[in-house]
């Protein structure tokens, strides 16, 4: 059995982490790269002592870890289902449970997060008496990992039945732009991943809107602004992943760097719609139009950087980590300086300029 | 018409190939090659979607100093096409069409000489491997390219798709357009006279 649980690590295991990466980096970062080391540990169990006291806290905590499992699940769902992962069902050539208990190695594996944080939470909840919240924690955490090691092994063992119900799919009335092509690929494939920025994102943009008096300078806007844009480090390391995967027969085709780049800067001023249109509701009152204007410029101008520095990082998500996080101190610091505008205009043009100087000499691993 | 001229491609510090001179005139050429001596990195070369060392020229063109130019006269299908399972081929094949500007006719003689009109506004997602390949050349075969990489054309093709793919690039010929192709299969001469082939092997190409 031991080829199974090697071939399952290899196959599901490791490249869940591997796609995934951006996004455990941004909750490792939130969970322990705010606060300062020496307040590391009050900061945790306050944060676990919230969630044990408080039913509502509690509900918002078993919310998050439901999406995250339910990411996973269709993670595993949708590799099952993918031409080059059909060797998987010859798990079905095994007895239920055998089956079963593969899966269940899986989701113990990539629920790994998840689990590790469970049991400083249910240590300090058996050490101060919250035995239900902790009873409430371990019957959740349980019947998720149960639930889809069963999902998956039913997927596995009863593909010849038809499925009992399919979720319509729309269709979009008109040909879809390039830029649409990204938004489609990241309002398909990763929702998990979008509502989980967007949510940091808005709701730190709201609560610092919210704290500032009427029309302060521009740092404060757009030093929160800073915080949400890295918040979409992964999504924008998926887009590239999904060009370098789907959209390699593009590279044949006669069109300019710069007709690519303004492509690209579309992407990106959709991505950032909902963010600036939290912004655009205070203008006049907290900041003013030329404001917003510099934020959309500087939000742009950032991810496009970030995304035209993947076609040296690509292949290597640790340095891509490493990247992200001298860039985001790098921008910090200018923000600090008030010069929000050159940043933008900085950031815009050198992307264009790294575009296309690395365009056409970069190569992806993906199919090579 | 095709100028190689010291290319040279490696992968991890490995030597895939290395071509001193390659000529080509307008034709019909049959790159053949065992598996794994080059013929895909090849066309991507000459294509321009990998990078490589070297000089490349179509038609006084070269890849290099003009991609954009040279991408203009070029068309490639790859042997085993992925594409974004959400669009339809109809968003796909009009991209392209709005890419490279070509015609509505072009757009529409393509579709009706691949016949995939019946299913060209699916998402590609439902499609077979047959339907995802024809719907790859017909995005090969839409403008006017001057040189048209088909890599394994054959390959998950049904058998009568195949004199309509023979007839169209005996067509295309006639229009001066040239052709690489791969294929393990054999070509029916008598139906698409070839050129001359190009053998890859040793990390270069010779032709014969």
């Amino acid at each position: 059995m031991r080829p199974i649980y090697q071939m399952i690590q290899r196959t599901l295991v490791v490249p869940f982490y591997q796609q995934h990466a951006g996004l455990f980096f941004f909750v490792f970062y939130i969970m322990f790269g705010l606060v300062e080391s020496s307040q590391l540990v009050n900061y945790h169990q306050s944060l676990i002592y919230g969630m044990l006291s408080s039913k509502l806290f509690l509900l918002i905590v078993l919310a998050i870890w439901l999406l995250y499992f339910l990411k996973c699940y269709i993670f595993v769902r949708q590799k099952c289902e993918a031409p080059d992962y059909h060797f998987i069902y010859e798990l079905a050539s095994l007895p239920k449970g055998k089956t079963f208990l593969f899966f269940a190695f899986l989701y113990l594996v990539i629920f790994l997060p998840v689990l590790i944080y469970t049991i400083a939470i249910l240590a300090v909840a058996i050490k101060s008496g919250f035995y239900l919240p902790a009873t409430i924690i371990l019957l959740f955490q349980t019947s998720c990992l149960l639930l889809c090691s069963w999902a998956s092994s039913q997927q596995i063992q009863k593909r010849h039945l038809p499925s009992r119900f399919t979720i319509p799919s729309l269709k979009v009335p008109f040909n879809r732009p390039l830029a649409l092509f990204y938004i489609s690929h990241l309002s398909k494939n990763q929702k998990v991943g979008i509502l989980l920025s967007k949510l940091f994102s808005i709701l730190s943009i709201y609560i610092v809107l919210q704290a500032m008096d009427v029309h302060e300078d521009i740092r404060i806007p757009a030093l929160v602004l800073l915080f949400g844009l890295i918040a979409h480090g992964f999504l924008i390391y998926d887009m590239k992943r999904f060009e370098d995967d789907r959209l390699p027969w593009m590279r044949a085709l006669p069109y300019s760097t710069i007709w690519l780049y303004m492509n690209y800067l579309l992407v990106f001023t959709l991505v950032l719609a909902p963010e600036m249109m939290m912004f655009a509701n205070t203008i006049g009152n907290k900041i003013t139009l030329l404001d917003w204007v510099e934020l959309y410029a500087f939000g742009i101008g950032f991810l496009a950087f970030i995304y035209v520095r993947l076609f040296k990082f690509m292949e290597n998500t640790e340095v891509y980590m490493q990247f992200l996080l001298w860039v985001f101190l790098g921008t910090f610091f200018l923000i600090v300086c008030n010069v929000v505008l050159l940043l933008a205009l900085i950031s815009s043009i050198g992307s264009f300029f790294i575009l296309r100087k690395r365009y056409y000499l970069y190569e992806s691993q993906v199919r090579a | 018409m095709l100028k190689l001229q010291q290319v040279k491609k490696s992968y991890v510090s490995q030597l895939i190939l290395n071509i001193t001179e390659l000529n080509l005139p307008p034709g019909t050429f049959w790159l053949k090659g065992k598996n794994g001596s080059g013929k895909t990195t090849l066309m991507k070369i000459i294509a321009g979607q990998i990078p490589f060392e070297g000089s490349i020229v179509l038609n006084e063109i070269n890849l290099v100093r003009d991609p954009v130019s040279y991408r203009r006269q070029i068309s490639y299908a790859e042997a085993e096409p992925l594409y974004p399972g959400f669009l339809t081929g109809n968003e796909l094949l009009r991209f392209v069409q709005k890419v490279r500007k070509a015609h509505n006719q072009d757009f529409k003689k393509v579709v009706d000489d691949w016949n995939i009109g019946g299913f060209i506004d699916n998402r590609v997602e439902t499609y077979s491997s047959g339907m995802t390949k024809k719907l790859s050349l017909a995005m090969a075969f839409l403008g006017q390219p001057r040189l048209i990489l088909l890599d394994e054309p054959l390959i998950t093709l049904e058998d009568v798709a195949l004199p309509i793919l023979y007839q169209l690039i005996t067509d295309r010929v006639a229009e001066r357009t040239s052709f690489i192709i791969t294929s393990h299969q054999t070509f029916p001469e008598s139906e698409l006279p070839l050129t001359s082939k190009v053998i890859v092997e040793n990390q270069t190409v010779r032709v014969e």
